[in-house]
């Protein structure tokens, strides 16, 4: 343990003075103190802050992971190279604890300097909240939209599977009775590809709202308990058309919203009334981000964990308007506060900075220090690139479709398996959202991330190491 | 007490086989695996528990592949290599092993108290001891003035000090020195070399490896010659360097008519033999050394390191201290009671040689000054001539070596 411990402390020491160590500690303070003054928000008080949180806290995140794989990867791989090695592992110490020590060293000292950051940008925005000047609207829009922790529920997802079989069972009873020829749908395969085809459809179409038309999103597993004190908000982007940003502008609309209560009928038993409320006409921006709190009351608007909202397009100006998936609408429903949310947000920094200091030691055990640390990058890029590749495919990734047969989404989904994209651990946009996050999204990411997939990368580096011929790698020696 | 002497001088070769090297050989290979160089090719040697060997040989010989191999630093190709009867890569047999590298690989940044404190934090010895232990190496270094310094602004001898200082850390049992004296000042070559004596004295197992084989001749029992990856000779210093065809006396100096007699009688006793009378030369480093300890009495002051001090007291092994108890309970669980006698009988006989040594000199001492005439009516004026120009040239040797020691090397 003594021995270990000196290592722990050979490389703090190692890492306070060394000058490339300084330079990023001077990048963080920036980060901190300047950033937020360089970027602009929407011009509210809400966007200024969502700004700062999301950007700066990402930042200090990023020069974090930077510097923990720089040391990791120097700390290691060039007391190999400089031959410093021979005179630890000459000594009654294991190669193992050598490598274990100097990762915790290099551990410590970036969750010390992220605690040491973390603390400063939430004195520094709280410093910013109180001494600003903002109209009590503002402030609680703030409050209840950006400095809280609210889930966030999504709608239920419709079955493709067997809405593309009801349309097909349909066109067939259709064309049976207008006596139409159905050859096309009497054998196994005719049959297959036209419920493929319906079905993507039915995916390409899901979300496209007509003029005239309302489409429903069906929410379950929502909390029961609330009162009617709490406030549920409704998150939603509407795009017209598809994607193309170009098209944008304002649309009108109207939301609706299924209202479930219990009346005594006339024999004085209880029934359950459905019914619907629809709030007023109105413009919507599309291509931004809206919120808006539901304006029923919550005993009537969540019924046994269920509840059902509504979009009536009236725009007259576009032919449809589109609900892309990954962009609402969603309910948010408040759970805890917001300094909890932060705190739970730097724990996934810290998560990050373990993992990535996991994957430059284990690398820098077996390789050289320029190697070391563009191999620690490029298993970052090759993660951000898989994750752009998965997650920019239109649609849902999980549904079947055109796109995902395509190489592209095929190298990002083996890749997204094998390695862990860096953007895992920056959750400062769910942060800047007001968006909770969950202990179990945390404890799947540490289990999914460091232990499944860095730990194994470790071992193997840890491995290697305790194997390797010190003496022939030596630059000096 | 003669007798016992003979009986731990003959037990020598029967104490326990540190190193065991059988059919030795490491093959470097390039990155497909090829063979590329035979550094080591089968050799064979053994280290016996108590020894000073010398590991000799011309660059490229094989001297640092058989050291590394002995450390684990590399692993041999071929063959069986064994350090206190384990594999070199066992890690508790390290704790018994001290190491001096041929170019001392410190961490620039650390200071050398803090240096030899985390090489000492590397053997788990507790806080207190690895404080004492530090102290006292950097004293015995003459290294205790630049004890908050960064190691990074020391100069090659310094940071060879505390390369020595720190494989000293452990009181290891087995010593592996890499040109222990690169690097080092003349004093400080001595003062090295007093410590391996010493460390032979305290039984404890060396390997040196030297290009300046003056200092192997003058510290090792046995040496091993490497060429070409191969042994070439090995065996004890007294067996391969004497020259068994000739003979030297010395003797305080005689007066002229003695010379003659004595000539006479070695040419009748060999006629045809070349002789010569000559007087014996003082090294240069006993010159230096002598000129050195002169200004140090003068207290003239030096920014560098300073001639080192006592030994640390825990590696002297003759006062009772609380590091010494330490040691000597980690050497009592080595030796047995027969190793313990006999090294006591050893230390015994010793002292008393010396004793006699030291009363046979004083007598001779007396005599030849009550003899002698006095040396300025004895000294010609060649003599004279003769001093002045060796004097001159030590000098001159003497300037050379201040200003490039490294020099000494070649």
């Amino acid at each position: 343990m003594t021995a270990f411990l000196a290592i722990v402390k050979l490389t703090i020491r190692s890492a306070v003075r060394s000058h490339i160590f300084r330079l990023l500690l001077i990048l963080l303070l920036l980060s901190i103190f300047l950033l937020p003054f360089t970027l602009l928000g929407d011009g509210t008080p809400k966007g200024e802050v969502q700004i700062f949180l999301q950007y700066c806290l990402g930042f200090v995140g990023f020069i974090l992971c930077l510097s923990s794989v720089w040391l990791a990867c120097s700390e290691v791989s060039s007391d190999v190279e400089t031959a410093q090695i021979h005179m630890i592992v000459v000594k009654p110490v294991r190669r193992a604890v050598v490598l274990l020590g100097k990762y915790t060293g290099v551990v410590l000292i970036h969750l010390a300097l992220l605690l040491i950051a973390a603390v400063t940008v939430y004195a520094f925005l709280s410093f910013r909240l109180a001494s600003a000047e903002m109209t009590e609207q503002d402030r609680m829009m703030l409050n209840e939209q950006v400095l809280t922790a609210r889930a966030l529920y999504r709608p239920v997802r419709p079955d493709f599977n067997a809405l593309a079989q009801a349309e097909l069972d349909r066109r067939v009873a259709s064309a049976k009775e207008h006596g139409q020829d159905v050859f096309q749908y009497q054998d196994d395969q005719g049959r297959q590809e036209a419920f493929l085809e319906i079905r993507k459809e039915l995916i390409a179409t899901y979300g496209l709202v007509s003029e005239g038309d309302t489409m429903f999103w069906q929410f379950e597993g929502l909390p029961e308990d609330l009162t009617d004190d709490d406030v549920v908000f409704l998150r939603y982007t509407i795009y017209v058309n598809r994607y193309y940003t170009q098209d944008q502008n304002s649309v009108r609309g109207q939301w609706i919203f299924a209202a479930n209560y219990t009346r005594l009928d006339d024999v004085g038993k209880e029934t359950v009334v459905s019914d619907q409320i629809a709030l007023p006409e109105e413009d919507i921006l599309t291509a931004a981000q809206n919120e808006m709190g539901v304006p029923i009351r919550n005993s009537y608007f969540i019924f046994d964990g269920k509840a059902e909202v509504g979009f009536l397009n009236h725009d007259t100006k576009t032919s449809e308007l589109n609900f892309e998936e990954g962009r609402g609408p969603f309910l948010l429903i408040r759970e805890t506060g917001f300094f909890s949310n932060y705190c739970r947000a730097v724990l996934v920094m810290a998560i990050g900075i373990l993992s990535v200091t996991l994957l430059a030691s284990a690398v820098a055990a077996c390789m050289s220090l320029p190697i070391a640390i563009f191999f620690s990058a490029a298993y970052m890029l090759t993660g951000g690139l898989a994750n752009y590749l998965v997650t920019s495919i239109p649609d849902v990734v999980d549904y079947q479709s055109e796109y995902t047969g395509t190489f592209g989404y095929r190298f990002g989904d083996l890749m997204l398996n094998l390695i862990v994209p860096l953007q895992d651990f920056f959750v400062t946009g769910h942060l800047a959202n007001g968006e909770l996050i969950s202990f179990p999204f945390i404890g799947t990411l540490f289990a999914k991330d460091f232990v499944l997939r860095m730990l194994p990368v470790f071992l193997l580096g840890a491995w290697i190491y305790t194997r390797r011929e010190l003496a022939l790698v030596s630059k000096r020696g | 007490m003669a007798e016992a002497v003979k009986t731990a001088e003959k037990s020598a070769s029967e104490r326990p086989v540190v190193v065991s090297a059988v059919g030795l050989t490491k093959v470097f290979r390039d990155f497909w695996n090829r063979p590329k160089a035979k550094a080591v090719n089968d050799i064979d040697f053994e280290v016996r528990e108590g020894e000073v060997v010398g590991l000799l040989g011309p660059n490229g010989s094989g001297k640092s592949t058989t050291v590394k191999m002995l450390l684990g630093l590399l692993y041999p190709t071929g063959g069986r290599l064994t350090v206190f009867g384990k594999s070199p890569r066992d890690v508790e047999n390290k704790k018994l092993i001290g190491y001096l590298p041929e170019e001392t690989y410190l961490y620039k940044y650390l200071t050398a108290f803090e240096t030899l404190d985390f090489f000492a934090s590397l053997f788990g010895l507790s806080k207190e001891e690895r404080t004492r232990r530090c102290d006292q190496l950097l004293d015995m270094v003459g290294l205790a003035h630049a004890r908050n310094r960064p190691v990074g602004e020391f100069s090659k001898g310094m940071a060879r000090r505390i390369g020595l200082a720190q494989a000293m850390i452990n009181d290891p049992a087995f010593l592996i020195l890499d040109e222990p004296t690169s690097g080092l000042d003349p004093l400080g070559c001595r003062e090295v070399k007093d410590l391996i004596k010493l460390l032979k004295k305290r039984g404890k197992t060396v390997i040196v490896t030297s290009h300046l084989l003056s200092d192997v001749e003058e510290v090792c029992d046995r040496i091993i010659v490497l060429y070409g990856g191969r042994i070439r000779a090995n065996g004890g210093m007294e067996d391969l360097l004497t020259i068994r065809t000739n003979d030297t006396i010395t003797v305080p100096r005689l007066p002229e008519d003695a010379l003659e007699r004595i000539r006479q009688i070695v040419r009748e006793s060999v006629p045809d033999g070349e002789m010569s009378v000559a007087h014996p030369h003082m090294s240069l480093e006993d010159f230096f050394v002598d000129i050195v300890n002169e200004a140090k009495k003068e207290s003239l002051e030096t920014s560098g390191s300073r001639s080192g001090g006592a030994i640390a007291e825990y590696l002297t092994g003759d006062k009772e201290h609380d590091a010494k108890v330490v040691l000597d309970s980690l050497s009592r669980e080595e030796e047995t009671p027969a190793q313990t006698l006999a090294k006591k009988m050893e230390a015994d006989a010793a002292k008393a040689a010396e004793d006699a040594a030291k009363k046979r000199q004083d007598e001779l001492f007396a005599k030849l000054q009550a003899s002698a005439p006095a040396p300025e009516e004895e000294k010609s004026r060649l003599e004279q001539q003769e001093i002045e120009a060796k004097m001159s040239e030590a000098n001159r040797k003497l300037k050379d070596l201040l200003t490039n020691p490294t020099d000494r090397k070649d």
